[in-house]
């Protein structure tokens, strides 16, 4: 396996993939710091340009939009006080406050060195730990992978801020969705409402560009049309990168803390880059000699919050590769990459892809080293497009938009499954039902359905599951998980 | 707002039963012996009750005290304006095939960039033909994605095989 996936590393360091890879990272950033785009977006408009070269290429580039696209969120955050994506909350409050001081090219630098760090510290992690979390994932049976959803499915549930019911409704719906197309058990057409097209199942790709890209669209043009106007942008003149190369060897110790952090909170499903800053900025205080400075343009917490983010990046595609669980919502768009190549998630993926994989893996090591470099060298080049006017953005969207939704069988009726995923998305959230459960329960579904019949089938009795530790200790975490924060909740 | 939150949920319940209607009125599953678990009907039930439990909330004091998050523009004219945006692109998509790429996606890029940023006309229709035309030759040269034809595309697909 190892030598398999060796190989990957010189289809990597091919120019072709070396070009996706640059390619990507540039849209991610770009994607990351227009307010009302984000990675999520960028990977869904990206899925069937994965289809122009061969499958680690295209997941190269969608690494390097991810990646990218959750540091791009810094430069908006920094300049204009606007976080670029809701990964920059943070940065917004410390970057902001450094760059009215003048510091903008520190401030900017420092989140590039940061979200580097974090990144490359991550996609070594994703590199180390896939291959073996997919080899303990090879002895699991069908009681494991059961107990195993249950449990990603919980946690998404327990874990968002939304109601509680509202998120476990959304996973339901997620695994309603799933059940259309044929039954596994006897081939007989369910719920398809007479379209021939479902007979196969609802269409990944469309479903979710409808439910993450399209909602964005309207975001953007909502802003526009109440007039809301992009600030000019102001840059300092640079101090040097001696600065910027002394405040992160001195901040060494939170880089460790944040990438911990990050990547830990990013093999949860449900705890993205979004919330990941958060929780480490809350934490860094904790350790910060001067914490009266957080909140008013404090490095350290800067530094935390940037590296926490990108650490998360790589964290939330462990779970994903290995389990073919999606760590966040980007992880779960991700997954459409995969299954344009007909590669299916999971701990398979690496004994019979390896060098796909071992491509992936080199590719994102390096996505993140480009990010680096692009943000140290080029970010304020790159905040040219904060002054591309929204409505322009929102118009080219919406239109990449619906033939990313075309692309998915070069038919109109998959663009007509894109509307009514976006109308279906616009509803949900209307109620306070999030999408991302929704996304998780209809990507695990089949999977689940599939699990579920053969451990149904395996077990004479319940008591079976007796023998069964791992799928015993899932099951008994769930059961905690779902007690512990139901009850801290107070069940709402 | 808050009727509208209980018709949407109810809408989606409604929906939600009678997919369960189907699952017990397929022939092929009645006729299987599944037994008490039948895996689509569970999740059918589970999904109606978990619906049913969140309007619940939604219609007790906790759930409407919440902040509600709301897309729709505040004023009149601004849900107008939006309605008018969703309707140039789902009018893209359901003129698509009849009229084709080219004269499809000029008219939607220019009501549409119109709408949002009130350029001048004669310098949005021009310019979003041009980036159709670009957009079109990605698509076809770049891409190889098929788009559907009409007879400007297919006078145009005959050009780009002369000269390219």
């Amino acid at each position: 396996m190892e030598g398999s996936m060796a190989d990957g590393i010189a289809l990597a360091l091919q120019p072709a993939s070396l070009l996706f890879g640059v390619f990507g990272v540039v849209l991610g950033i770009i994607f990351g710091a227009i307010p009302g785009l984000s990675a999520t977006l960028g990977i869904a408009l990206l899925l069937p340009v994965t289809l122009l070269g061969p499958p680690e290429q295209g997941l190269i580039m969608l690494g390097g939009v991810y990646a990218g696209g959750i540091y791009g969120g810094s430069i908006s955050a920094i300049l204009l006080n606007i976080p670029g994506t809701s990964a920059a909350v943070i940065t917004a409050i410390e970057g902001n406050v450094m760059a009215r001081r003048g510091q903008a090219p520190l401030a900017l630098g420092l989140s590039a060195t940061a979200s580097g760090v974090g990144g490359i510290l991550s996609a070594i992690a994703l590199l180390w730990l896939s291959p073996e979390l997919a080899r303990v994932a090879l002895e699991f049976a069908a009681a494991e992978y059961v107990a195993l959803i249950l449990f990603s499915l919980v946690i998404v549930s327990v874990m968002l801020p939304t109601p509680l019911l509202g998120n476990a409704a959304g996973a339901a719906l997620g695994l309603t969705v799933a059940l259309i197309g044929l039954d596994p058990y006897d081939g007989t057409p369910r719920f398809t409402f007479g379209f021939y097209q479902l007979a196969s199942g609802a269409p990944l790709l469309p479903l979710l560009i409808g439910f993450f890209a399209m909602p964005q669209v309207l975001v953007l043009a909502i802003e526009t049309l109440s007039g809301r106007k992009v600030e000019d942008v102001v840059f300092a003149r640079s101090s040097g990168y001696a600065g910027i190369v002394r405040e992160t060897l001195v901040h060494w110790a939170t880089l460790v803390r944040a990438t911990v952090i990050g990547i830990f909170l990013g093999i949860l499903p449900a705890i993205g880059p979004e919330s990941t800053p958060i929780t480490t900025h809350a934490l860094e205080r904790r350790f910060a000699r001067k914490p009266a400075e957080f909140g008013k343009g404090s490095v350290q917490g800067l530094i935390a919050a940037e590296c926490s983010n990108n650490a998360n990046v790589g964290g939330s595609l462990i779970p994903l590769l290995a389990l073919g669980i999606p760590g966040s919502a980007a992880a779960a768009v991700f997954i459409g990459g995969l299954e344009v190549h007909g590669l299916r998630p999971g701990p398979l993926l690496f004994r019979e892809q390896p060098e796909v994989m071992g491509a992936f893996f080199t590719g994102f090591v390096i996505v993140n080293v480009l990010m680096m470099l692009l943000g140290l060298f080029a970010a304020r080049y790159l905040a040219i497009v904060l002054r591309i006017p929204k409505g322009v953005i929102a118009t080219f969207v919406a239109l990449f938009a619906l033939f990313g939704g075309y692309t998915a069988g070069n038919s109109i009726f998959y663009v007509w499954v894109l509307v009514v995923a976006t109308l279906a998305s616009l509803a949900l959230r209307a109620v306070r039902i999030p999408i991302l459960p929704v996304a998780l329960g209809f990507i695990l579904g089949t999977l689940f359905e599939e699990q579920l019949a053969i451990m149904l089938t395996s077990f004479r009795s319940a008591e079976a599951i007796l023998h069964r530790p791992i799928a015993l200790t899932l099951i008994a975490l769930t059961l905690g998980v779902l007690g512990f924060f139901g009850w801290r909740r107070g069940w709402k | 707002m808050y009727r509208v939150q209980i018709a949407i949920v109810a809408a989606i319940g409604a929906l939600v039963a009678v997919m369960l209607w189907q699952a017990y009125s397929i022939p092929a599953w009645q006729l299987l012996d599944v037994g008490w678990f039948h895996y689509p009907t569970v999740v059918l039930w589970v999904t109606l009750v978990l619906l049913g439990a969140h309007l619940v909330y939604l219609a007790t004091a906790g759930g409407r005290a919440d902040r509600v998050e709301v897309l729709l523009p505040p004023t009149p004219k601004g849900r107008l304006e939006i309605a008018a945006f969703v309707a140039i692109w789902v009018g893209y998509v359901a003129l698509l095939v009849p009229i084709g790429f080219f004269v499809a996606t000029t008219v939607a890029l220019s009501l549409s960039l119109w709408l949002l940023e009130r350029y001048r006309p004669w310098l949005v229709v021009p310019s979003s033909a041009l980036a159709t035309l670009v957009i079109f030759l990605l698509f076809r040269r770049a891409l190889y994605v098929g788009v559907p034809t009409g007879p400007v595309d297919d006078w145009l697909d005959t050009l780009i095989y002369r000269f390219l």
